[in-house]
């Protein structure tokens, strides 16, 4: 598709470890104000609000009701996705692509820092057969990168240099949660969390908030000269037990690739495009994404890393936010990946721009290990 | 509890509880975990077996009844592990598990999916890929979960 859904304008908070002093609706209402300051509108020009959270993370049910207020929706055409922030985005491009609406807001949030993330994480799983194991988010990803590694023969190092990247990305985010470079002996010496990933293989647990402003064709320009289109989009998920799955690769990711890709006309994804921001959940996980994107081979994950391709002077930066190992809102992770890529189309990413972006892709994720994957492929003016 | 906490938080403790219906495949599960047997689902259409047992192949989109319940192996093959090092609060007993622990992803014998389990070892060099695990089942079963503790790595097979 082509110049059908434009994002016109996006604002993020800058994501920390505990807002203590913010509720969540205070945390939505400072992306939702600025959104309209910096587009010079007020919430009358909104005409529908998607929103994007989870119940157990905000402690509520039905917790976008929570923040009604906040995002101008009390009395308005109101709608919400309980998960990734991704398929916020999704729903509302549908709105603006029914012909009902001129302009959609679309908001995603999360305060990790109010509720127990590995409780939160463990009641992912079946309460039959799974729950009562022990399983959470740290655990899975410690099989998976034991599974996957094994396999392809990936070293510690390679994965490690994962991180190293993304956080030294970071530096240049002023966003991001977590701004120190880190090396790769301080990743590799820092406590072993699950064999074999330790801590700085994982990211931290952040609070935050974005919001974006979509609109069509006919209205882009009213309020940017740089609207960012919507070119391609395809999600798919893999089976609800790990165990049914083949670990040792994504392929529900592999399967929304292809489909994005087909759509966006992108033969050629290092070639064709110029950007990726994707949502890691740990250090391995990104080397799984080059592969099922097709950015390499299968099982060359760590080659490519090793190759610096994905640096953010490479031939396909990704992550130059400093991804989720830098900035983990859960829930929003997906619609913050949609954001920076609209940052480096609109070619407003600062010291992360990467110049002269005009293709990008966003991948946003739902679950434990890659289950639910929503693919984005962008295009800028 | 610091000032700022004192005057920003209110601490909310929810004690939240359900009934779970574990549905027909589930209760025999249990009934032959008791009798300290394994079991799973063969499609009928496509022959997958699936453990744990599902009501539906992913592949075929075909029902899988309790007739459609097999027997596997006590025994199968690691693919993957992995030993746990963090603290977190047990969904059980609301205290915090003992760790580390030792985790394993494998295959029963019969079996196309893989399953995961404790495994009662924390040293990570001790594990291998391809190696041997068993059930190990509590001396008096009840027919719940519990009724295998862990798997043991098998040193030699018998």
């Amino acid at each position: 598709m082509d110049k059908e859904v434009a994002i016109v304008g996006c604002t993020q908070t800058k994501y920390e470890a505990e807002k203590i002093d913010l509720t969540i609706s205070e945390l939505v209402f400072e992306v939702v104000k600025k959104l309209h300051n910096d587009l010079g509108i007020t919430n009358d020009d909104v005409g529908c609000v998607i929103s994007g959270s989870n119940d157990f993370n905000d402690g509520r049910t039905i917790a976008n009701m929570a923040i009604q207020d906040a995002v101008g929706s009390v009395r308005k055409s109101e709608s919400r996705v309980s998960g990734d922030g991704a398929f916020a985005y999704v729903y509302g491009a549908m709105r603006v692509l029914s012909g009902e609406y001129d302009t959609v807001l679309v908001v995603s949030h999360s305060k990790c820092s109010e509720g127990d993330q590995n409780l939160i994480n463990n009641s992912i799983f079946d309460p039959y057969y799974q729950r009562h194991l022990g399983l959470d988010q740290i655990s899975s990803a410690g099989l998976m990168a034991n599974m996957y590694m094994s396999k392809y023969g990936i070293s510690e190092e390679q994965a490690a240099k994962v991180v190293v990247k993304n956080r030294k990305n970071a530096t240049n985010n002023p966003y991001a949660h977590l701004q120190k470079e880190v090396s790769i002996e301080d990743v590799l010496n820092s406590p072993m969390l699950a064999y074999p990933l330790k801590e700085l293989d994982f990211p931290p647990y952040s609070d935050g908030a974005v919001a974006m402003l979509l609109t069509n064709a006919e209205n882009a320009k009213k309020f940017t000269d740089t609207p960012v289109w919507l070119k391609g989009y395809a999600s798919c998920t893999d089976a609800y037990y790990l165990g049914h799955r083949t670990m040792t690769d994504l392929i529900g990711l592999e399967f929304a690739g292809k489909e994005a890709y087909k759509m966006a006309k992108i033969e050629d994804p290092v070639k064709d495009l110029d950007v990726a921001e994707v949502f890691e959940a740990f250090s391995t996980h990104e080397l799984m994404i080059y592969e099922a994107l097709g950015f390499c081979d299968k099982g060359e994950g760590g080659i490519f890393i090793d190759s610096g391709e994905t640096q953010i002077n490479g031939s396909i930066p990704v992550n130059p936010s400093g991804g989720v190992l830098s900035s983990n809102v859960a829930m929003a992770n997906g619609l913050i990946r949609v954001a920076e890529i609209v940052s480096q189309l609109m070619g407003k990413a600062e010291d992360r721009q990467i110049s002269d972006a005009k293709t990008g892709l966003a991948y946003g994720m739902n679950g434990i290990c890659s289950q639910g994957n929503c693919v984005l492929i962008f295009g800028g003016e | 509890m610091g000032k700022k906490e004192k005057e920003f938080q209110i601490k909310w403790k929810t004690d939240l509880p359900y009934r779970y219906s574990i549905g027909k495949l589930a209760v025999k599960y249990f009934e032959e975990l008791k009798n300290k047997k394994i079991t799973g689902s063969k499609c009928p259409k496509c022959g997958k077996k699936y453990m744990p047992p599902r009501a539906v192949c992913a592949d075929c989109f075909v029902e899988m009844t309790v007739e459609d319940m097999i027997e596997l192996s006590p025994r199968g093959t690691l693919e993957g592990f992995t030993v746990v090092n963090y603290p977190f609060v047990d969904p059980n007993t609301g205290g915090m598990r003992p760790f580390p622990y030792g985790y394993g992803i494998f295959k029963l014998d019969g079996a196309d999916t893989y399953m995961m389990h404790f495994v009662d070892e924390t040293d990570h060099t001790k594990f291998k890929i391809g190696q041997r695990v068993e059930a190990v089942f509590k001396e008096k079963t009840e027919g719940d979960i519990y009724d295998i503790p862990y798997f043991r790595l098998i040193k030699e097979e018998e």
